[in-house]
């Protein structure tokens, strides 16, 4: 309990510095998170629908999915240098494998005789995608976006390495000084945005299922 | 039956699939009359089901052309042609997302009916294929697998097509429910005069419901013809194993009453059993057997009395049967 009021006495004396820290967190977890789903919810999509295309981005992606994020931001040091832009590169490129496996899978996994059917009665390609495939896929592609989210938010306090600033600024800061409140007002906050962002999308998916399901 | 325009025509129609080594459906040449209900029977791998794909474009002929009502299939765009072809298949492939109302409105929407058309057409498609209409607000999962097909045939329906392409609808729904589905679908087809194509691997419902009888195998059309004449007739050895595997009365239940030769009514017979002339020569049979009857009075779909059935009427089909070749 000392520990905790030492850092609430740290945050409030600090304030400034930590709003702009959790400022920082969330546009670096956010941006990531909405470029990566831009990128991969139509490039799933169409993995799903090409055989010869999917195999090698699949393959891709899931090796990508193996190196860590803080090797990946250690790589991108010498090429990009330091601050927030190969922060945001390292957490995109991190955000990318949940998306596109769950958004491909989401799309194989509808039921080719209600494909058939949508052809069957005549709908475009168009009409598909938008009454019948995304849908059916919605739920599914959600749940990629939120554990991409939440290894996002986790992940950016690594961004603090690189100089790209965030919440993880406190804990590098805390264990350099030895000073474990200082430490605290960083990772309590990464935890309590990790959770909000797990039943945010978790809401949405659910949402999404909803409507599906109805 | 001369005057009668032809509704599908296929002109020496091949289908390869990319990486087989055989043609799925070889050199094939048909014209199906307006109006007609025609079952495609074969086994398995047969390329029933190719031939039948290919009219709505789900599968596109390797070689030859297929006209639908006199145009060739290709001048007209591919969605174009769907919304004008009702489709039904075994899975059903209902939206499970959707509503039943809105499966069934699926073309109408896409054809751009008003929506006080579409509610109407609604209500007259649930009572058509005998569903409530609280039906209209439930989603497929919730209804069963004779009710989910009978939605499916609603969808079909919608917007009035005047040629419907059915892949084996009832292949997943038990033996009553199928039965029931089968006389619903006659009615519903002698109603309306649409042109099916109906495709199935059970000899007994492909003689039931078709006006005529295709019999595919190995890609080939062996025989096209009406029932009667497939088993009275059977043009070479396949089509005769075929409809004879069994023993010889199995095929009276191939029979319908209607294409059998009737006796001509007889006075003072207004107590005998009566039958109507969508059932089979063996269930004729049978009811005499159980009745003890001479004959029985055949009704037509009206009830009309047309002719009586007795067991000299049903001898004749009990007579071995030859190749024509």
């Amino acid at each position: 309990m000392h520990l905790l009021a030492e850092a609430y006495a740290y945050a409030q004396e600090n304030s400034e510095k930590v709003l702009e820290a959790l400022r920082v967190h969330l546009t670096l977890s956010v941006t990531a998170l909405l470029i990566a789903s831009l990128v991969c919810i139509p490039l799933g999509y169409l993995c799903s629908r090409n055989e010869k295309l999917s195999p090698f981005i699949m393959n891709t992606f899931n090796t990508l999915r193996v190196i860590p994020s803080l090797a990946v931001l250690i790589v991108l040091l010498p090429i990009m240098g330091t601050g927030i832009a190969p922060a945001m590169v390292a957490l995109t490129v991190l955000a990318c494998p949940p998306i596109l496996i769950n958004t491909f899978s989401a799309f194989r996994s509808i039921d080719a005789s209600i494909i058939e059917a949508a052809r069957g009665v005549g709908m475009s390609a168009g009409q598909m995608l938008r009454s019948i495939e995304l849908p059916l896929a919605a739920p599914l592609i959600m749940t990629g976006v939120k554990t991409a989210g939440v290894e996002v938010v986790a992940s950016a306090t690594l961004a603090a390495f690189i100089g790209g600033g965030g919440l993880g600024t406190f804990i590098i800061n805390g264990l350099s000084m030895y000073d474990f409140s200082i430490m605290l007002v960083g990772a309590i906050q990464v935890a309590v945005i990790a959770l909000v962002f797990e039943v945010f999308f978790s809401g949405l998916g659910k949402m999404a299922a909803r409507l599906r399901d109805r | 039956m001369a005057d009668k325009k032809i509704a599908i025509a296929f002109d020496r129609v091949s289908k390869t699939f990319p990486g087989a080594g055989k043609p799925s459906v070889r050199e094939t040449s048909l014209e199906i009359e307006e109006g007609t209900f025609v079952t495609i029977l074969g086994a398995s791998g047969c390329g029933k089901t190719t031939l039948l794909k290919m009219i709505n474009r789900i599968h596109e002929p390797t070689s030859g052309m297929i006209y639908i009502n006199g145009k060739p299939f290709n001048e007209i765009p591919a969605t174009q042609l769907r919304r004008n072809i009702g489709y039904v298949i075994q899975q059903t492939g209902l939206f499970p997302h959707m509503t039943i109302e809105k499966n069934i409105a699926t073309v109408p929407k896409i054809l751009g009916w008003d929506s006080a058309a579409i509610d109407a057409r609604i209500d007259e498609l649930l009572e058509m294929v005998h569903l409530p209409r609280d039906f209209r607000k439930r989603y497929p999962r919730q209804l069963s697998g004779g009710q989910q097909q009978r939605v499916g045939l609603a969808r079909a329906l919608a917007a009035k097509p005047s040629i419907m392409l059915m892949d084996e609808p009832f292949g997943a729904i038990d033996a009553i429910t199928r039965s029931a589905l089968q006389n619903e679908l006659l009615q519903i087809q002698r109603s309306l005069a649409t042109t099916i194509l109906f495709v199935t691997h059970d000899i007994e419902e492909a003689m039931k419901l078709g006006d005529k009888v295709i019999i595919m195998n190995e890609g080939e059309i062996q025989q096209f013809d009406e029932p009667l004449e497939i088993i009275m007739r059977p043009k070479n050895e396949f089509v005769r194993r075929l409809t004879q595997s069994t023993e010889g009365l199995q095929r009276l239940s191939y029979i319908k009453i209607s294409q059998a030769a009737l006796a001509e009514r007889q006075e003072g017979s207004s107590e005998r059993p009566t039958i109507g002339q969508d059932e089979s020569v063996m269930d004729a049979l049978q009811s005499l057997l159980l009745t003890g009857a001479k004959q029985l009075a055949v009704r037509d779909a009206n009830g009309t009395i047309v002719g009586a059935l007795g067991l000299d009427q049903i001898r004749p089909y009990l007579l071995p049967v030859r190749n024509e070749a």
